[in-house]
């Protein structure tokens, strides 16, 4: 009688025991599996973050590019400005010499984009349209040549409002439009 | 032999003394154990709702913010407008200020005399509408951000509001906000105009 009893008690606590480490396991399980994926997203924002450091540095560089900003004689040079004239050069200088431009922009794309106003449409026509006039653009290759395309390959576009300086167009000042810089950056 | 048992075996062969104080020990620990896995969870994820706003979008909104009210300030309007090819930013906002007592902001075409006639309306109107149709929609708007202009006329060192046009409920001073900081035009006999640009998101 004695026996069974205890037998029966022995049965509980293992079965508590059980329990126990059964919950225990389940909670240590779900541990390793948020952290498994907060250090994941972690790992990718960094990645992200790393990436948009480099898009606000080609961003600033491509603003302050003596290439391309409005600049009268030696007087100091407009911020937030883009001579047209320099721009549509400026698609030539970067055909001449690649390298030197991709030391400065690595894999990117800039692009200029005009939308006030439409017509005339300073510069050239693709200024206007929705691509923009292409001022950079340089993707990341394969071994082969061809443009990688793969599900990491990302972008990271930033844009940022340009007064856009004709000095064709105006009358007695040069005529200013209103467009954008688009900065993509390759991952 | 079940591993976490022979401490409690022990003592209870031991005379059964210390059972009950050693059982209420070990659901203390269960306690804190469970109350330091939530702590860690709770700080895990208080660490991904407080995260910081990135170093791009505060770059992004407090140059963006500068750089386009430079660019609308320096824009020149086209010839389609009819009315030759002011500036955006100096002869409209001027003539806007001088003949501001004439503007009816609720009239379509904004009411009476302006010397700049765009698209035949008050030059305080045409402004607003370039400004919101033509430059804000693209851009500002089609980014998603919320922002806040304000064009005030100050004189004697009064302020008056000649136009406000903003996004949604605007950036009061109460959200976290980027300005352009103040790009002053004066008005020849008037005063000097205020431009300013909010961006809070």
């Amino acid at each position: 009688m004695l026996a069974t009893k205890k037998n029966k008690k022995a049965q509980i606590r293992i079965t508590e025991t059980v329990a126990v480490l059964f919950i225990f396991f389940i909670l240590m399980g779900l541990g390793i599996v948020f952290y498994a994926k907060y250090h994941q997203i972690a790992l990718r924002e960094e990645r992200s973050e790393l990436l948009q450091r480099r898009a606000i540095e080609i961003t600033l560089k491509s603003l302050y590019l003596p290439e391309l900003l409005c600049s009268r004689g030696e007087a100091v040079p407009e911020g937030g400005c883009i001579d047209l004239l320099k721009a549509r050069h400026f698609v030539e200088i970067v055909q001449q010499q690649p390298s030197y431009y991709f030391d400065l922009f690595s894999y990117s794309k800039i692009s200029l984009h005009q939308l006030y106003p439409l017509s005339p449409c300073y510069g050239s026509a693709d200024l206007c349209q929705e691509s923009g006039l292409i001022l950079y653009d340089q993707p990341r290759t394969n071994e082969e040549g061809s443009m990688e395309i793969t599900s990491s390959t990302n972008i990271e576009k930033t844009f940022f409002v340009v007064a856009l300086r004709d000095e064709t167009k105006g009358h007695n000042n040069p005529a200013y439009a209103y467009g954008y810089l688009e900065v993509g950056v390759y991952s | 032999m079940n591993p976490l048992r022979p401490l409690f075996l022990t003592q209870n062969n031991r005379g059964n003394m210390c059972h009950h104080p050693k059982k209420g020990q070990m659901e203390m620990m269960g306690l804190v154990i469970i109350v330091i896995l939530i702590t860690l969870g709770i700080l895990f994820m208080a660490t991904f709702a407080l995260k910081d706003d990135t170093q791009k979008k505060i770059f992004t909104r407090k140059g963006l913010a500068s750089s386009t009210i430079d660019a609308v300030l320096k824009t020149t309007i086209g010839p389609e407008e009819g009315c030759g090819q002011p500036r955006l930013g100096q002869e409209i906002l001027t003539d806007c200020a001088r003949y501001y007592e004439s503007y009816l902001p609720d009239s379509p075409e904004g009411g009476g005399y302006s010397e700049y006639r765009c698209k035949n309306m008050h030059s305080c109107a045409f402004f607003q509408k370039i400004l919101s149709e033509n430059l804000v929609a693209p851009t500002l708007d089609q980014w998603g951000k919320t922002y806040e202009f304000k064009f005030n006329l100050v004189s004697a060192g009064n302020s008056q509001e000649l136009l406000n046009y903003k996004r949604k409920q605007g950036c009061p001073p109460e959200k976290e906000r980027d300005s352009s900081g103040a790009f002053e035009t004066p008005v020849q006999g008037v005063g000097i105009i205020e431009s300013q640009l909010f961006i809070c998101d």
